[in-house]
Parts: structure tokens; C-alpha cells; sequence
């Protein structure tokens, strides 16, 4: 991926080094990446080994846990609670993620100017992500309220009072659920997304603008050809970072509805935690996590792909 | 270097510097502090002697508090054993309690545990038996099984249950059952009124129907339900309902879902409370999201005129101004009845000795210092804790204490519980997932109470207590 | 950008719509934010009462109090004589209910001081936990960046073979979903003794930390040009050198990055911390569910420690703003 060429590339190491300069060559390279791969490692491979053994048995309270093989991954995969998971998983990340990214642009570009007050106005808008999913999680279901809650408050007294509609119950109905937590998602990390954003924006040398401003280039075209293209690739580590967290979302769903009403919100994590924490199948809970990590890899590396392609075509362009 | 890279360098390195300081002297600080913490501990310890210390898992209930300060007071500088109550918020409660099971944890010497719980803990082999000379059989012991109210007490500490027992009071069939754990904390659902706008209480739940239509305005609702999916919150609204009408959950004695939880007795009760919000109109239909908070709030902010609510738990709230808008103005009352019969939601917790912990001497001497009559006097008299004795000669003591006291003696001859066996987590849950569907209206009321009869199956089938497949 | 004088009119369109998200993005955290000040009966009003209440400092007085006193030997009213511990044959001391200035209080700790007991008591073990919650991120901050620092210019000059699935792998770890961690962590934890320690937190952040910031920073220390560390090269310069005084000062903005997101998420993480740990090293998240007594969430209190939460990380922010925002940039002027 990295297209410069490392200064020391051409120094081989060289077992028999005359200078010291030369044995330095040797050893650092190793002094900078081995004691981070195997902390990781270490650190990783118990629980990873210890989860892909245990799913290989159904475990029962006060039974002693049974050999079951594959049967767990089967059992989950044939499960329709599974599929209706990642279905929903999908749809809340896929929508979450593409407001978040056009807002977090909209933000980026209406912050980016030079008016007083704008670094407070900024810490302002980055709060939310600062604060404790938990937190943020009850006081949302608390604002979402049918009765006691301030946004149907709003919207009787405005909206709803002129058409006499009855108030929304968030909570209660499928889709109404699932619009709250994806308002929430989008609440809290298009901040994320916009700070991202920021930056790309500043890398953007303002003589570009200048010369396009002399070639008379209207505003839309100076922000086609000009903004986006630098903002490509902060957006695609932001879109990378973004799915693979709202694909494991679990705080802010477990909280504002628990996985409900019925099972209408239980996204992966969510039916995770209930496999193996509320019936306490913790063989299959095992299966079940290993399941979510290969879908994240999958995704994962789709986006990797563009973010590559994208790279090489900059290169082009540039 | 440039002026600007040059005070991002001195300023990184002040920074890097500043919180690599911070780190450093917070942690010898820290160590230093634990190690005077751990250095004057053990000097105490060394001038105590035999000093020891229990740790007791509680749920976050309002007598907890009181609990933990009268053990400061009068056990510790008795005994010298200090206790330490830790008090969980009840969500997560559940979660940290089967680890703990499961990994025959010893950090706890006493658990504070739900009714439901108990199958799980004595199949985990968390428990430790008390009908042994060691405890109850213990000729010094202070306090016996029988001291208890008899139903109560053979709930909340003899496993496995036998139901039909329970039910009809005759507990001979039990005596023999082992004994895991004393009662600790108790609570059933009564009926919250507003005495202002309610002069008759219902006696029968149709009663109450007409009643919450008539007395609904614009302002308030006649009747609350909190029927969240999550936890207990709308099974515990709708056993009461269920038992009125002549239906039951399982049978007991088979493990057979069919005929029972989707019978008519059952469909009728699921439909009765749907109608209630979406028919009369005389429920807030909100309350399929509502939990604990939601209905507890309704009443105090004068949302509805009646409601079933613990007692003696939040017992004391109306009467707390900073919470209450209806200081004053409420009545408790026994549950209505149906045509089955009349039936209170068991909401009991007991207490048990870790199995596993290291202190069981000490333990036992706070199970029966918390139990003897002058603690559980002293619990029952601070109101706030919302606490009433199982002792039975405390019971016209109770009855005294206050209002809602005296609507929980009164449910006592009533009070039954749901299922308490090891799978009992997974079966509420699918109970409580198709209970929300068919009240929010989602599915049919029997298509609902179908399909939970179906997925209950599974697991009664499945389940290694099942007699069944004890036999094998 | 543009260098024409701005009418008063356009100053304020400007300032339109950039009000509007502010507020938009705000509003809810200043909703919590005026909880923590608000009495019980202001939390359920309905409507909601946005200004119109009575505010009180109790709710955060109730997280922060603390009262430090001196216990006296008790002295036997009939005798005149100190009252003796039966089992320890110590003299008794005061008891904390007869000392403490409220009911409200409870015993923190007690200390010796030149022979002399005082009692700490508070109305909260609040301020512990935020203490804990501020000492394992900053911790597993520090560890983290350094460790990502070394390896993130490890992999952008000396690319092993492979480096690409290495690096993968790494990012792979960012993507474990807490839930399938928990168990096997506190199982192993649990075999070495050390659940409910500091450190076991910080093990464990760092996972997930050095991960974000190793991908984080390599594309910054991709984006600075060769010629400038041949040049230091060609001067003498060690390759360590290079790496302390070349490369490293040209990240800052993409460590400061990293930093605040490795707070903002040790600080704020739940699941690990409540499974990790019970009483000892119980962080602020965790604190928080305490505030959810079955008798009505306790709004005052968990908006007040919310807040008082989300405080240091703010700070925080703040002290390296001028890192974060000026200058941050995902290429390099030449």
C-alpha cells in the first residue's frame, strides 16, 4: 500500500556488520515490531483458541459441557434469529454509516470556515462522541418516550397537534426502534466522521482554490474537482472504522431497546450477549462470535479493496 | 526547523512528558497508598486477631442500605467481622451472578439471590445445604426454618420446588426437600390506587376494567402496565391476570407447555390487558416499552389512577415529596380476583451461603444475626427500606408498620411464583417475547401464545431436570 | 478563503446554519447536563421543564462529598474507662455513624496518622471510580501510543514480508466484538488472580488501542517523504535518530489523534470493565449502573456523573487541540 521507498530499503541486513551503523540497520527493524506482535499476539491467542474450543461443546448449567463438534455453528447458522441479526446489523450499519458520512462532510466544510467562536463551536459538536455510550444510550430511550419524553413533546406541540396525530411510540414499533437507534448512531459519531473530514479538508492547498477562482469555476465544480478528491481517502478510513464498530454495536441498542420489541432490533452483538449471558449457551455464544468475526472480515476487506483502489487511482490524478 | 514546528516540538515534548509524569507518580502513588492502606489494615488485622471479613452480593434494594449500616453498627463491634455489601443494579445483576456460579467463585461469602435464581445456584453447586448440624440442625443455632412463614420460606430455600405443595399449603410433601437458603428480602405485587379518585376498590378484574374506562380523562389513564419485553416486566404484569382466570404457565409435574401458557385462560388474559390500551382506551399505550421507572412514575406524577406495584419496596415513595406529586393519595390494596381465583406476583428474594467461600463460619453467624428478630425489628421499622419481616412473630408487627405492610400480609395466603429451575432464563425470555408481540399488538394473541408454547417446549424437552430425562 | 470584507448580513447567514448543528448536537448533552442540576420532580415533568426549574447542586454533592474526621476511643459511660473489644482486646473506637456528619455518609477508609485514627468518609465511592477510570486510560494511553509509534514507522520503513496480512491481522483485532472476548478474558484473568486489578484493564485496552493507532499512524508516517530522513542519514544520523528526531515531531497531529481516541474510549468502555473487575478497580461507566435502582433511575445522579465522567476527557482534548486540529493533515506539503 505505501508507495514510498524506505531509505534503509536497499540496506539488507547483513549478518557480519562491520560498522556500528550498520548492525543498528540490523536489529532495528526487529526492536520496533516484534515486542508489538507478540504482545498482541500473546494477548490474543488464549481467548481466540479458548472460544473456537469451547464452541465445539454445548455447555448447560449444571451439566459437564458435551462434545458436539460443528453442531453449534449448524445450529446457529440454521437459526433464523441469525440471519434476521445480520439483516438488521447490515441495514442499521449501511444506513448509519452513509448519513453519517454526509452530514459529517456537510459539518467538515461549515466549520471549516474562519468565523469567531469556531473552536468552541467545534468542541461543542464533538461532544457527543466523548460520552459514554451507556449514558448516552439511557437518555436517549428516556427522551424517546411516548409520554415522558421531550421529542414527542416537540412533536405534539407542533407538528402532531396541527395534523392530531397520535404520538410515536419509538420503542414499541419495529421500524420506529430501529430509525431511534440508527438517529442515535448518527447522533453521536458523525462527529467522528467530520473530524475525519476536517482533516482532509486542511490538506487541501488553498492556491488550488485561487487558481480555480481565476479560471472562474463555479463553487459546485471547485468542490467536485478540488474538495472531494482529498477528502477520498479520510473518508474511507472513516467509513472502514465506522462499519466495523457498528457492526459490533452493543451499548446504545442493549439499552434503548434491549434487542425489541419481540427480537425486531437484536443485532448481532445484542443476540450474542443473550446466547451466552441470559441463557448462558456459552458453547454456542463461542460459535456465535466466531460467526460475527468472519462476516467483519468480509466486509472489512471489501472496504480495504476500495481504499487501495482509491489510492492507486490518486496516484494517477495527482 | 520552522518557529511553528519548533513550538509543537517543545510543546508535544512538555505534553509526552507531563502525562508520562502523570502516569509515573500516579502509579507509585497509588502503590505507596495501597501499601500504607494494606500496611495499617494488617496492623489492624494483627491487633484484631481472628479479624475476618464477609463480602455479601446484594441486589440494590432500598433496605441494602440499611442492612449494610446496621451490620456496621451492631454485628461488626459484636463479632468483630466486618461486612461488606456490594449492591447491584438488578440488570446486570443476573450476568455476574452466573459467572460468579460458573466459576466457582469464592470473592462472595453470601448471595442475596432472586426466587428464580435458586435452580440455577444449586445445580452450579454455589449453595451451600443448611439442613446439616452444621447450620439449621446446629443445636446453638438461633434461628430455625420454622420461624418462617412456612410457603415462603419453603420457596425460597428448598430446591427442587414441588409445586401442587406450594400452591395448596401443604407442605408435608416438601419436608424432605433439601434447604439451600433462608428468605431475605420480601415483596408482592399489591393494587395501587389513588384513594382520591377511586372510593370502591375492584374485587374482580373485569371490575377493574369497567372502573379504569370510567375514571380515564384526559389527563390521566385509569390502569398501568409496564409491559417491556426486557427482564421480567411484562410476564410479572400478566401472571397475575393469568392465575385469575383459572390458566398456569406449565405443567409442573409433565414439562408440558402446550394446553397451558397458550390455553384460553391464557389467550383470554393476553387479550384483556391488549384491549385495556387499545380498545377502553384506559391504558397508555406507551406502556409496552415501560419498565420499573415508567409505571412506578405514572403513579407518582398522578399518570393513572391504579396500577399492580411492589410493596413493600417502593411502598414508602408517594409518601416522599421530592419524589411524589401525590403525597398522601395513595391506597394499597389485594389484587383483584377472576373467575380461577385471585393470585399476587411472588417478587421474594433469599439469602445462601457461597458453597465455595472460604469464611462459612462467619457467614453463618451474619445469616443468623440478620435473621434474629431484633434485625429484622429494626429493618422492618426504617421505612425507606421499604422491608417487611418473613419472621412470623413479627407478622402483627408488619401488619402495624404501615399501609402497604398491611396489604402484603393480606397477599400472603396468595402470593405464587413462576418457574425457578435452572432454564428458567431462556423460557422468561421466550414468555416475555411473545407476551410483548401479542400486547403491542404485533401478532395475535393466540398465535403468540402458540409459538411461545412451541420454543418453551423445546427447552422443557431439553432440559436435564426435566424428570424424563432424569429417568434415563 | 476569500479574501473579500463581509457585510454584516453575510456574517450572520454564515453563522445561521452553523448554530443550528451546534445546537442540534448539543442540545441532548445539554439536557443531561441541566438534569444534573435539576430535584426529583423536575425529571418526569411534564412538559419538560428545559430552564424553568429550581436547580440544585445536590446531585453532584452527592457524588463528591467527602468528610474526613478523627475518631476518640470510646470511653464507657459507667466506668470511666475505655470499652474494650471483646475479641481483639483493643480498645473501641468511635463507630463511623457517631462521627460522620449524616446519615448520608459511609466509610471510604481510615488512616493513622501520628498515632491518631481519622475516618474518611463520603457520600459516594464516586470520586474512586473516576479516579480509576482517569489512571487506566491514561495508562493504557501512554503504553499504547509508544508501542503503535514503534511499530507504525516499523511498517512503513522496513516492510517485512507479508506485512500486509500482518497488518490485516492487526486490524483484525479491532474488529472482535467485546461479547466474544468476555468469557475466555475472565477465565484466564481469573486463573492468574488478577481480576479486579488496574492492570488487567489496561492489558486489555491496549489490545484494541495499539491496533487503531498502529493503522492510524502509518498512514502518517507514510505520507512523510524519504529524501527528508536521507538527508539525515546523510548527515550521520542513526536510524534511531532519524525515527526520535525526523520522523516522530512530523506525526504529532496523528498522535494527538490517536491519544484522544484512546481516551475517549478507555474511559467510556463498559462490557470489559464490568466482567473484569467488581470493586478495586471499577471504572466510571460501570459506577454508572449504580445510578439504576429499581425505585426509578436515579437521573440527577447519573446525568451529574455522566458529566463529571466526560469531564477529563474534555480537558484532555482541550490541552491538545492546537496538535488535533491545526496541521492535522493526511499529506505533507513539500
Amino acid at each position: 500500500m505505501a508507495e514510498t521507498t524506505a531509505p534503509f530499503a536497499s540496506a539488507a541486513p547483513v549478518p557480519a556488520a562491520e560498522s556500528r551503523f550498520e548492525r543498528q540497520i540490523w536489529w532495528f527493524p526487529r526492536i520496533l515490531l516484534i515486542p508489538t506482535i507478540v504482545y498482541l499476539f500473546v494477548m490474543t491467542v488464549f481467548p481466540l483458541l479458548y472460544s473456537l474450543f469451547i464452541s465445539l461443546f454445548r455447555t448447560e448449567t449444571g451439566r459437564p459441557p458435551v462434545w458436539i463438534g460443528l453442531e453449534n455453528y449448524g445450529k446457529v447458522l440454521s437459526g433464523g434469529e441469525f440471519w434476521y441479526a445480520i439483516g438488521i446489523t447490515l441495514v442499521l450499519t449501511v444506513v448509519a454509516v452513509t448519513l453519517e458520512v454526509l452530514f459529517g462532510v456537510g459539518i467538515a466544510l461549515l466549520l471549516n470556515q474562519r468565523l469567531r467562536g469556531m473552536g468552541l463551536f467545534r468542541l461543542l459538536v464533538y461532544l457527543p462522541m466523548m460520552v459514554s455510550p451507556l449514558v448516552i444510550g439511557y437518555f436517549w430511550r428516556y427522551m424517546f418516550d411516548g409520554t415522558f419524553g421531550i421529542i414527542n413533546w416537540v412533536i405534539n406541540s407542533t407538528i402532531g397537534g396541527l395534523l392530531q396525530l397520535d404520538p410515536p411510540q419509538w420503542l414499541i414499533d419495529p421500524v420506529l426502534a430501529a430509525i431511534a437507534i440508527i438517529v442515535v448512531d448518527v447522533w453521536q459519531w458523525t462527529p467522528f466522521v467530520a473530524l475525519l473530514a476536517a482533516a482532509g479538508l486542511n490538506t487541501i492547498p488553498p492556491a488550488l482554490y485561487e487558481a480555480a477562482t481565476l479560471d472562474r469555476a463555479s463553487r459546485w465544480m471547485q468542490f467536485r474537482r478540488i474538495t472531494l478528491p482529498f477528502l477520498v481517502t479520510p473518508l474511507l478510513v472513516a467509513i472502514l472504522f465506522r462499519s466495523i464498530d457498528t457492526i459490533k454495536i452493543f451499548d446504545s441498542v442493549y439499552i434503548l431497546t434491549g434487542g425489541g420489541p419481540g427480537d425486531y432490533t437484536a443485532t448481532l452483538s445484542v443476540l450474542d450477549y443473550k446466547v451466552g449471558f441470559t441463557y448462558f449457551r456459552v458453547g454456542e455464544a463461542a460459535a456465535f462470535s466466531w460467526l460475527i468475526v468472519i462476516l467483519i472480515n468480509i466486509v472489512t476487506t471489501v472496504i480495504l479493496r476500495l481504499i487501495t483502489r482509491s489510492r492507486r487511482a490518486r496516484l494517477y490524478t495527482a | 526547523m520552522s518557529n511553528q514546528a519548533k513550538s509543537q516540538f517543545t510543546r508535544r515534548n512538555f505534553l509526552k512528558a507531563s502525562l508520562a509524569a502523570a502516569t509515573l507518580a500516579a502509579l507509585p502513588g497509588t502503590r505507596r497508598a495501597l501499601a500504607m492502606q494494606r500496611e495499617s489494615e494488617s496492623g489492624r488485622k494483627a491487633a484484631r486477631q481472628a479479624a475476618k471479613t464477609i463480602k455479601v452480593l446484594a441486589l440494590a434494594w432500598p433496605s441494602t442500605a440499611t442492612e449494610q449500616k446496621l451490620a456496621d453498627e451492631t454485628f461488626t463491634p459484636d463479632t468483630g467481622i466486618k461486612v461488606e455489601l456490594e449492591a447491584l443494579d438488578y440488570t446486570f445483576m443476573e450476568q455476574r451472578v452466573k459467572q460468579l456460579v460458573s466459576g466457582k467463585s469464592d470473592t462472595y461469602d453470601i448471595y442475596h439471590y432472586d426466587s428464580q435464581w435458586l435452580g440455577g445456584f444449586v445445580l452450579g453447586g454455589a449453595l451451600e445445604r443448611l439442613d446439616t448440624p452444621d447450620y439449621l440442625g446446629n443445636s446453638k443455632a438461633t434461628i430455625k426454618f420454622d420461624d418462617f412463614h412456612p410457603e415462603i420460606a419453603a420457596r425460597l430455600g428448598r430446591y427442587p420446588s414441588v409445586e401442587t405443595a406450594l400452591r395448596t399449603g401443604k407442605l408435608d410433601a416438601m419436608k424432605d426437600v433439601p434447604i439451600y437458603g433462608l428468605p431475605w428480602s420480601l415483596n408482592c405485587e399489591v393494587l395501587w390506587y389513588r384513594k382520591d379518585i377511586i372510593k370502591n376498590v375492584p374485587e374482580t378484574w373485569d371490575d377493574l376494567r369497567k372502573l379504569a374506562k370510567q375514571v380515564t380523562t384526559k389527563d390521566y389513564y385509569g390502569m398501568a402496565f409496564h409491559a417491556n419485553r426486557a427482564a421480567d416486566y411484562i410476564t410479572v404484569e400478566y401472571l397475575p391476570l393469568l392465575w385469575a382466570f383459572g390458566g398456569d404457565l406449565w405443567d409442573a409435574e409433565k414439562w408440558i407447555a402446550n394446553g397451558y401458557i397458550n390455553g384460553a385462560p391464557a389467550v383470554k388474559a393476553l387479550e384483556f390487558m391488549r384491549d385495556m390500551w387499545k380498545v377502553d382506551k384506559s391504558v397508555d399505550p406507551a406502556s409496552g416499552g415501560w419498565g420499573f421507572n415508567e409505571r412506578l412514575n405514572a403513579l407518582l406524577q398522578g399518570k393513572t389512577a391504579m396500577a399492580q406495584n411492589w410493596a413493600p419496596l417502593f411502598g414508602n415513595l408517594p409518601e416522599d415529596p421530592k419524589s411524589s406529586a401525590v403525597v398522601g393519595k395513595i391506597g394499597y390494596a389485594v389484587v383483584p380476583k377472576g373467575p380461577g381465583g385471585r393470585a399476587a406476583m411472588f417478587g421474594c428474594q433469599g439469602t445462601g451461603i457461597n458453597a465455595n467461600s472460604k469464611n462459612k463460619a462467619e457467614a453463618w453467624m451474619y445469616e443468623q444475626w440478620l435473621l434474629s428478630k431484633d434485625t429484622q425489628s429494626a429493618l422492618l421499622k426504617t421505612l425507606p427500606a421499604g422491608f417487611i419481616s418473613s419472621r412470623k412473630d413479627l407478622a402483627d408487627e408488619a401488619a402495624k408498620t404501615s399501609e402497604w405492610h398491611k396489604a402484603f400480609v393480606d397477599s400472603i395466603p396468595i402470593i405464587r411464583d413462576m418457574w425457578n429451575n435452572g432454564d428458567y432464563a431462556e423460557l422468561l425470555d421466550i414468555c416475555a417475547r411473545q407476551l410483548n408481540l401479542g400486547y403491542i399488538d404485533k401478532v395475535p394473541a393466540k398465535k403468540a401464545l402458540d409459538d411461545a408454547a412451541t420454543a418453551q417446549q423445546v427447552v422443557y424437552d431439553s432440559s436435564p431436570e426435566n424428570p424424563k430425562n432424569k429417568k434415563k | 478563503m476569500s479574501t473579500k470584507p463581509k457585510g454584516l448580513g453575510r456574517t450572520i447567514l454564515q453563522y445561521i446554519p452553523v448554530l443550528l448543528i451546534v445546537a442540534l448536537f448539543f442540545f441532548p448533552l445539554f439536557w443531561m447536563f441541566s438534569t444534573s442540576f435539576k430535584q426529583r420532580v423536575d425529571w418526569y415533568a411534564v412538559p419538560p421543564r428545559i430552564l424553568s426549574f429550581t436547580p440544585t447542586l445536590q446531585n453532584y454533592d452527592q457524588l463528591l462529598s467527602i468528610a474526613i474526621v478523627p475518631l476518640q476511643v470510646l470511653i464507657d459511660p459507667a466506668t470511666g474507662q475505655p470499652k474494650i473489644n471483646k475479641l481483639t482486646n483493643e480498645p473501641q473506637l468511635q463507630r463511623p455513624s457517631q462521627v460522620l456528619p449524616s446519615d448520608e455518609y459511609r466509610e471510604l477508609t481510615r488512616f493513622n496518622l501520628f498515632g491518631q485514627w481519622y475516618l474518611v468518609g463520603t457520600k459516594s465511592e464516586f470520586l474512586r471510580f473516576i479516579f480509576n477510570s482517569i489512571v487506566i486510560s491514561l495508562a493504557t494511553t501512554v503504553f499504547s501510543i509508544i508501542m503503535a509509534c514503534l511499530t507504525a514507522y516499523g511498517f512503513s520503513r522496513f516492510p517485512p514480508r507479508r506485512s500486509d496480512n500482518i497488518l490485516f491481522w492487526i486490524l483484525s483485532l479491532r474488529m472482535l466484538p467485546p461479547v466474544a472476548v468476555i468469557v475466555p478474558y475472565f477465565f484466564m484473568f481469573q486463573a492468574f488472580g488478577m481480576l479486579d486489578k488496574h492492570l488487567t484493564l489496561i492489558l486489555v485496552y491496549s489490545v484494541f488501542n495499539i491496533s487503531f493507532g498502529v493503522w492510524l499512524l502509518k498512514g502518517f508516517f507514510d505520507e512523510i517523504s524519504p529524501e527528508l530522513e536521507e538527508a539525515a542519514m546523510m548527515d550521520g544520523y542513526g536510524p534511531w535518530a532519524v525515527f526520535r528526531k525526523v520522523a516522530l515531531p512530523l506525526v504529532v497531529p496523528g498522535i494527538a489523534t490517536v491519544a484522544v481516541f484512546n481516551i475517549i474510549q478507555s474511559t467510556n468502555e463498559f462490557l470489559l470493565a464490568f466482567v473484569l473487575t467488581q470493586n478495586v478497580a471499577t471504572t466510571g461507566p460501570v459506577a454508572l449502573t449504580k445510578f439504576l435502582p429499581p425505585t426509578g433511575i436515579d437521573w440527577g445522579g447519573i446525568s451529574a456523573a455522566a458529566t463529571l465522567l466526560v469531564a477529563p476527557v474534555v480537558v484532555f482534548t482541550i490541552l491538545v487541540r492546537n496538535q488535533l486540529i491545526r496541521g492535522m493533515s493526511f499529506g505533507q506539503l513539500r
